[in-house]
């Protein structure tokens, strides 16, 4: 929590994680924005990977957060193919037992 | 039979109903205006109190549940800070992306979030004292349409306390109010409506149509197209009761109609009309709009099951069938007195069926029946999404029956008819308890059993009434059906306010260890309900009881000492059948409004003043 509280200011969302139950829980433990990657369920197509991409390039997003869930086989499957594209280009860190991106800079 | 209780009723309508009779003898407790006072400010304050029983049942430890559900909890820390994630409802104040619901209900989160600080409290609060509104409007829309049809204010007051009791006690109702979804709001607002459109039948005032209308809008944006479920039924009630002629009556549901699609409508248009770009995704859909949140995903699929992006499905959701609600996830949440609700809309309908047109007690029975029944079927078959705690829409419905129903067949309960209806419901009250306590090992068997041979006996006390006309065998049966009918849900509210609750998903009752299979389909974790219901039960039911009590339908207090049952300041056929020979014309708006002026205060203060005399229309 201090890590996604730390610098906050700089981003318009402290971090991004799949599924808004998820988001939830770092939003309301930091009091931050935390971005909800394809809603409830994580299934809506929002954000797309080009629109999420577009946001880390801004330096808009401090902190992707590993471990949203996708349970539904119907939908977008935007969410998947964002957390795969951040494992790929980003370097995951480990703190306190949840896996990390620093995507901000 | 018929010719029975004819008799009684003409000579009640010469003597109950005439202005001047001066046969009419005055009942000790409406002599004098200080007793007048009295009685007034008692009825008051037995409201207070089951209103501050209520209050206290949904209060209690509610920190203890957290967030809640983190999901709108969220949403409510987004829009405190951040007008425009409070305008759209979205998770988060950067405007990301909404929940998948209109905002209604997160405006008040969020504004008290804004003001308090963000809260399990702060969140949770509101919540709780829209679940006390909401059994204050259950008891307001009850005591109104039961003022006239019994003639007796007291008895009217005790029908409206009996009903906010059930839904305060209804364990589905004990969960939502105690937790932070939409429902709770929605429910306040159907409730709103519900009274809005009693009194506009009784009152004919076209303010009360249009606030109907304006109530059932904002419904629409608590939790979508769910409020219209109770829309056709409301409509049907006052196309058919309200005064006036038949095309007025439709002008003014036009106007109603016109104000609910305006007060929904607006936020509606103003999600679609602002650019894409400029607002949050609309969370739940597919194409980022709110109109295919509205019809697809919160609408047709819940019904058919096609749901895009909804995580379960198929049958997930358990099997649609007519015994839905009493299957083991539902049952235990509202089915307790649903059926006895039934029996008595059944029984009023009957005894009632020689009313006027203008009847607000059969209007009373369109708005809370058709609520029930269409909204319970609907429930009972979709095929989408749905979870167990919906069934809290059920509530005010099954609460506005079952005290209308059964003070006034107690009232009439001389008449076989409505002595079989009132036997009937509370023997079904006690066998539903008796098979939902042994779904769980959570309050011992002693209760069951209690219950049942509690609710049976009372059963046969009220099918055998004429046989048993001692006055305190007649209260004691009454006591007895209203304890043995409110146990088990009591049980169950006091179980639920004693655990915590969080997650997606909760349902009412004692703890799943003991036993209630099937809470849930799987794939979610309810979470966080690991609270024994048991130990802190016991000091609550002593006094849940007592506040249960005084709304009960000791309606044999009407008696004279001695009498045979119902003979007070009305004859045993009660104002409300006696009343129909003058009624088609007692009920016109001019007539309302001459005696309006003649008591010079509102209707309803006027009849808890002067107990329905002629001063005040009845």
């Amino acid at each position: 929590m201090a890590a996604l509280k730390s610098g906050a200011s700089h981003y318009t969302w402290a971090a991004a994680v799949v599924g808004s139950n998820n988001a939830a829980g770092y939003q309301l433990a930091t009091e931050l924005p935390v971005m909800a990657v394809g809603g409830f369920n994580g299934t809506d197509p929002s954000p797309t990977l080009a629109q999420f991409q577009d946001l880390v390039t801004q330096g808009k997003i401090h902190y992707f957060i590993s471990g949203g869930t996708l349970r539904s086989s119907s939908g977008s499957n935007a969410a998947a193919q964002i957390a795969q594209w951040v494992s790929e280009n980003f370097t995951p860190q480990n703190i306190g037992g949840t896996t990390l991106y620093v995507l901000g800079r | 039979m018929a010719s029975q209780h004819t008799m009684p009723v003409t000579t009640g309508a010469r003597t109950g109903r005439n202005p001047q009779a001066p046969e009419r003898q005055p009942d000790r407790r409406d002599r004098l205006p200080l007793q007048q006072d009295r009685a007034a400010v008692r009825q008051r304050l037995e409201l207070a109190v089951v209103l501050a029983g209520t209050a206290v049942l949904y209060l209690w430890n509610l920190g203890a549940s957290g967030w809640a559900n983190a999901f709108y909890a969220a949403a409510a820390q987004a829009g405190s800070q951040d007008w425009a994630a409070w305008f759209f409802g979205s998770s988060d104040a950067a405007n990301a992306i909404t929940v998948d619901k209109p905002p209604a209900s997160l405006w008040i989160m969020g504004l008290s979030v804004r003001i308090f600080g963000l809260s399990s409290w702060s969140i949770l609060v509101p919540q709780a004292l829209m679940g006390v509104g909401s059994a204050w409007l259950v008891y307001l829309s009850v005591r109104r349409a039961a003022a006239p049809a019994t003639g007796d204010v007291r008895l009217a007051h005790r029908a409206a306390l009996l009903a906010a009791a059930v839904l305060a006690l209804t364990p589905v109702a004990t969960l939502m109010f105690r937790f932070n979804n939409p429902d709770a709001l929605l429910v306040l607002l159907m409730t709103a409506a519900a009274y809005a459109v009693l009194r506009s039948v009784q009152e004919d005032r076209l303010r009360w149509v249009i606030l109907a209308g304006v109530f059932l809008g904002f419904g629409f944006l608590a939790k979508q197209l769910q409020v219209l479920l109770v829309v056709p039924g409301f409509a049907l009630a006052y196309a058919a009761a309200a005064p006036g002629g038949l095309p007025r009556r439709l002008v003014r549901l036009a106007y109603a109609a016109a104000a609910m699609v305006v007060s929904a409508g607006w936020w509606l248009l103003a999600v679609e009309l602002t650019p894409a770009g400029m607002r949050p995704y609309i969370g739940g859909s597919q194409n980022n709009s709110i109109l295919e949140l509205t019809l697809g995903y919160n609408g047709v699929g819940r019904l058919t099951g096609d749901e895009t992006g909804s995580v379960g499905g198929g049958n997930g959701w358990g099997v649609p069938g007519l015994l839905r609600m009493f299957s083991d996830e539902f049952g235990g949440q509202v089915a307790w007195l649903l059926p006895s609700a039934l029996i008595l809309a059944a029984g009023l309908l009957w005894v009632g069926r020689r009313a006027p047109r203008t009847d607000a007690v059969r209007a009373s029975v369109v708005v809370w029946g058709s609520w029930v029944l269409v909204t319970g079927l609907v429930f009972s078959f979709m095929a989408g999404i749905i979870h167990p705690y919906y069934a809290v829409a059920l509530a005010p419905g099954i609460a506005g029956l079952t005290g209308l129903g059964a003070v006034l067949l107690w009232q009439h309960r001389r008449q076989a008819a409505a002595a079989m209806f009132l036997a009937l419901a509370v023997a079904a009250a006690a066998l539903i308890a008796f098979y939902l306590l042994g779904t769980t090992s959570a309050y011992g068997p002693w209760l069951r059993w209690l219950v049942l041979g509690g609710g049976l006996t009372a059963a046969a006390g009220a099918g055998l009434n004429k046989f048993l006309r001692v006055r305190s065998v007649q209260r004691a049966t009454a006591v007895l059906a209203i304890v043995a009918s409110l146990a088990g849900p009591l049980a169950y509210s006091v179980s639920t306010a004693a655990e915590p609750h969080s997650g997606a998903i909760v349902s009412a009752g004692p703890a799943p260890g003991f036993g209630a299979g099937g809470r849930g389909p799987g794939g979610f974790n309810a979470g966080g309900r690991n609270a024994s219901g048991r130990g802190t039960g016991q000091g609550f039911t002593g006094q849940g009881l007592q506040q249960a009590t005084p709304g009960g339908t000791g309606g044999s207090g009407t008696t004279t000492p001695g009498g045979t049952g119902g003979s007070g300041t009305t004859a045993p056929g009660g104002a409300w059948i006696s009343r129909r020979p003058r009624r088609g014309h007692g009920r016109s708006p001019r007539r309302t409004y001459s005696n309006r002026r003649r008591c010079g205060r509102a209707q309803e203060r006027c009849i808890a003043l002067h107990l329905g005399s002629s001063r005040c229309g009845l």
